[in-house]
């Protein structure tokens, strides 16, 4: 029954979203740190999203796997986490410790107003997946009530 | 053997078509995807004319399914055969966005609500035979 498909579909989407959602908090408490793990100033992280199975079922027809369980189109994954390439802020500081010889100091290259954008539309895609869970959780509950009245 | 009528076939067309709408909102952020969804009408309109006495073995087995050919894999063939065949098909979007990701969130959730609401009315349905057959079978 294809019913069953929607939670790994949607589960798929949430864990996505989480994802997703780590990223976002993790650049916004990285935006003034001035160096991370590996010595390098910290760059803002993003994760690419991809639809599982795209190529698969674009090249099957689709009349072939229509009706036949996990066909086309089976959730979201995040294939990889990229870091963003954007050259950061160059501030000057001559006092501070960490400034270079002529007195800048590299910040992240963290944009908050975008982290902040994803990070709202993260929650309402993920409340989205939970709406739509709730709902096929309803149509199965009255499924397996059919015929009692 | 109990006939339900179409309303059989239209409960497995509204599971496809929640499956295909949940599969769209989960790609809401995806760039480049493609939503998707079938043309009820059309794939009912198909199901109903087929016979279901008459039924195609080969019709819509995947291919992966091993010996499907085979008389004891029989049951494979007959539980996939549903005389369904219509394919999804790539919405039209409404206004196009910058990664080419068709799916319009607000538009699929109203899909969504409405295609579980139908998939409800067709429960209704089915519940309706049921207890006429009941009240039949008890003669009250």
């Amino acid at each position: 029954m294809s019913l069953f498909s929607v939670f790994d579909i949607t589960g798929s989407a949430m864990s996505a979203q989480s994802v997703r959602m780590n990223l976002t908090a993790s650049n916004i408490a990285n935006a003034q740190s001035l160096s991370s793990s590996d010595g390098e100033v910290y760059q803002a992280r993003h994760p690419i999203f991809v639809a599982k199975d795209s190529d698969f079922s674009q090249s099957l027809s689709s009349e072939m796997n229509m009706f036949s369980g996990n066909a086309n189109g089976a959730g979201v994954e995040v294939r990889e986490i990229v870091e963003s390439q954007r050259s950061g802020e160059l501030r000057y500081e001559p006092d501070h410790p960490m400034a270079d010889e002529k007195g800048y100091v590299q910040y992240p290259n963290v944009n908050i107003m975008e982290e902040m954008a994803n990070m709202i539309s993260a929650s309402r895609s993920f409340q989205t997946n939970v709406d739509a869970l709730e709902t096929t959780t309803q149509m199965m509950e009255r499924l397996l009530a059919l015929g009692k009245g | 053997m109990i006939s339900l009528g179409i309303h059989e076939k239209a409960l497995e067309v509204q599971s496809r078509r929640t499956q295909l709408i949940s599969n769209n909102l989960a790609n809401a952020d995806t760039p480049g995807y493609q939503a998707q969804d079938i043309d009820f009408r059309a794939v009912l309109a198909n199901a109903a004319g087929s016979d279901s006495n008459n039924i195609q073995l080969t019709a819509n087995i995947p291919l992966w399914m091993p010996n499907h050919g085979e008389k004891n894999h029989k049951h494979y063939s007959i539980n996939s055969s549903h005389g369904l065949t219509s394919s999804s098909q790539f919405r039209t979007p409404s206004s196009p966005s910058l990664d080419n990701n068709t799916v319009d969130v607000s538009m699929e959730r109203a899909a969504f609500a409405e295609n579980n609401l139908r998939f409800n009315a067709t429960l209704t349905f089915i519940n309706g035979k049921i207890q006429s057959m009941m009240k039949a079978l008890r003669g009250e």
